[in-house]
């Protein structure tokens, strides 16, 4: 068996803030391998972006434990998730969320800045990743000066230029149009195919599911149907 | 794995020094809502030209207010008998007048040394109704180095002191002693030695100085007269100098009295700095300057509570961009640390302008001056009485506007605190969902 780059077991996520608790995911048990692309599908309410939080540190479980390249999350403090994050996770959210104060080259930079990364280097890595990913003509553009399209290229290099073992994507696809979509994914996939990356991503959209490798559909805070189930570890 | 960039494994690094980025962050998240930014800053500086403004006419008023007051007659600084400023009797003087006011002209910072005899006498005057005497103080001056502009100025029909025999009378005193211009003046009191001191002028000249006191019981007689009546030999009561700065007449007293001790022939001389001679004025000045701080500390409070609702509205609207932060890994303190920048360019910026324009403000004005004759509309007579000049010159206090920018930085970081904890609890999952 490849080795699991995560592992959930009995996750259980309830929000008690109103009158009536929601049962966001249900004792989930769920793997994620090395190299894979699972794509996390589902309603709205299914538990799927709560699931990819879990799984990326921003949100805790109430019960079962996850871990992430085999550091299990639930003894963490906030300031270990924070630096288990910067190390091991690369996200891209749906709304691009890069800094918008920084031009392109600077957003794939800071966050190895925050690695403590030196100058010289990282520039060279986030020329390099952009060149790559074929944005090294908008380098020096902030995002408000670029498409939806190419601010979430620059989202997904700032992701993966620090090498993550995991790479988490919500909703990736929402805010681009169809063609914008394809080039997306076809980038996810140059980067899940060519350079190992472990993708997992959230989303509604059929286009994201049909470039994943293995789409998990979850309903109620639970997982419906899994292409490429495995049961964990026994000794994970 | 092929890497996507040949990079060594990060896990290992040392942690991030990101100030130099932070700082650029925060100068550009400045500019994000320009409008806000001009706005805050222009409260800053505003702040700082109203303090550095305020100070330096303050300082200019000040300036001329100690130069009148102590040209008046108390001069910069004052040699006297160690014992005299406490207690002052006739027989505590200075001896080696000469040698003594050789010493202190040599100093490069006296402009004018002046002797003085000071003694409390009966003074009488033949009136149309008869002869009145009042107690006076009488004051020996030599009209030929006297500085004081006391004396200098007398009422019409009259004359300054100009040689032996003659004499000025404050108007009151004149007034109650029914004594006019041209009339005779005797002097009856107690000399050093403890016999008669007596001695009769003529009257020459009356003045007015402003002072109550002075006016109702001051005679001022030459010098020499006044020695041979109180029997001073080669000695004074106080020897007034005027220097070149007031503002330095600690320094100055300190710096000359040493040689002082060996140029006195009698009595352990002593330099008193106008603060000492004249407390009062100094009391007064600072009782003004710490009644403005008031006004400063009012005007700070209220930028700061600008200062923070400006943060407060910068940290709600952001809030989907410190969740990204946060979720990628940046601390919070680091995300505050930014915020902190922010409000050290908001402030440094703001101070820049003010001080900016309260040094073009002062500059013009100090071409000009102020003019007191259109301040003191009504007040005429006090105006020359007092010789005022014509317009106040503010001078630019380099400390106010030191003190004014640490203070606005100080309070816009105190400010920058009030919306820190919501960074600091904020949760990057609730954050991000606000912006979808």
């Amino acid at each position: 068996m490849s080795e699991e780059v995560v592992q959930c077991q009995g996750v259980t996520r309830v929000y008690a803030d109103d009158a009536v608790p929601v049962h966001a995911l249900r004792g989930v048990d769920f793997a994620v391998h090395k190299g894979d692309w699972v794509s996390l599908a589902g309603p709205s309410g299914s538990g799927k972006s709560t699931l990819l939080h879990i799984i990326g540190g921003l949100d805790r479980p109430n019960d079962g434990s996850v871990s992430v390249d085999g550091e299990d999350l639930g003894p963490l403090s906030e300031a270990q998730l924070s630096d288990l994050r910067l190390r091991k996770i690369g996200f891209v959210f749906q709304a691009y969320n890069l800094i918008p104060v920084l031009t392109a080259v600077e957003n794939v930079e800071f966050i190895m800045q925050l690695q403590g990364v030196g100058a010289s280097e990282r520039r060279d890595r986030a020329l390099e990743i952009l060149d790559r990913l074929g944005l090294d003509d908008i380098g020096d553009r902030r995002p408000g000066e670029l498409s939806g399209g190419q601010q979430q290229r620059v989202a997904v290099a700032r992701a993966v230029v620090t090498d993550p073992v995991l790479l988490l994507a919500d909703e990736p696809s929402a805010n681009l149009d169809t063609a914008t979509t394809k080039e997306l994914l076809e980038l996810l996939r140059n980067i899940n195919e060519n350079h190992g990356v472990t993708i997992v991503t959230a989303t509604h959209d059929p286009m994201v599911m049909g470039y994943a490798k293995r789409p998990v559909n979850l309903r109620d805070g639970a997982i419906e149907s899994d292409a490429g189930a495995t049961a964990p570890s026994p000794d994970a | 794995m092929s890497e996507l960039t040949a990079a060594p494994p990060v896990s290992n690094r040392a942690r991030p020094a990101v100030g130099g980025t932070l700082v650029t962050m925060a100068w550009r998240n400045l500019w994000r809502v320009r409008r806000r930014t001009w706005l805050t800053a222009s409260g800053v500086g505003f702040a700082v030209f109203f303090i550095v403004l305020h100070r330096s006419v303050a300082a200019g008023a000040f300036d001329m207010m100690i130069e009148l007051a102590t040209e008046q007659l108390s001069g910069h600084a004052q040699v006297q008998h160690a014992e005299y400023l406490e207690d002052p009797r006739i027989r505590y003087t200075v001896g080696g007048l000469a040698a003594v006011t050789e010493t202190l002209t040599r100093h490069p910072a006296v402009v004018a040394v002046a002797p003085r005899g000071m003694g409390f006498a009966l003074v009488s005057a033949d009136a149309e109704a008869g002869e009145t005497s009042f107690g006076a103080q009488v004051m020996g001056i030599d009209p030929a180095v006297e500085f004081a502009t006391l004396g200098k100025e007398v009422l019409p029909g009259g004359r300054p002191l100009e040689r032996t025999g003659e004499g000025l009378l404050g108007s009151v005193l004149a007034r109650n002693l029914g004594a006019e211009v041209g009339g005779d003046i005797v002097v009856l009191g107690t000399e050093k030695e403890g016999g008669v001191a007596a001695t009769a002028v003529t009257l020459v000249g009356l003045f007015n100085s402003g002072n109550p006191e002075l006016d109702r019981s001051l005679m001022m007689v030459h010098f020499d007269d006044f020695s041979e009546a109180f029997g001073l030999h080669d000695e004074a009561h106080t020897i007034a100098v005027l220097t070149r700065d007031a503002g330095a007449a600690r320094d100055f007293a300190a710096e000359v009295a040493p040689s002082l001790e060996n140029a006195a022939t009698a009595g352990t001389p002593r330099v008193h700095p106008w603060q000492e001679v004249q407390p009062e004025l100094e009391q007064f000045v600072v009782m003004k300057l710490g009644g403005a701080y008031v006004i400063y500390v009012i005007l700070v409070v209220i930028l700061a509570f600008m200062v923070v609702n400006t943060f407060v509205m910068t940290v709600y609207e952001r809030t989907a961009e410190f969740g990204m932060l946060k979720a990628i890994g940046m601390p919070p303190g680091a995300i505050f640390r930014m915020v902190q920048f922010e409000g050290l360019w908001m402030s440094v910026l703001g101070a820049a302008l003010g001080l900016a324009v309260a040094a073009a403000v002062v500059a013009a004005l100090s071409v000009q001056g102020i003019p007191l004759a259109a301040m003191l509309e009504g007040m005429e007579d006090m105006l020359g009485r007092l010789s005022l000049p014509d317009a106040l010159v503010p001078v630019f206090d380099p400390v106010a506007a030191l003190v004014a920018t640490a203070t606005m930085v100080v309070a816009v970081q105190l400010a920058v605190l009030v919306p820190a904890p919501r960074i600091w609890r904020l949760n990057a999952v609730e954050a991000l969902r606000d912006e979808e």
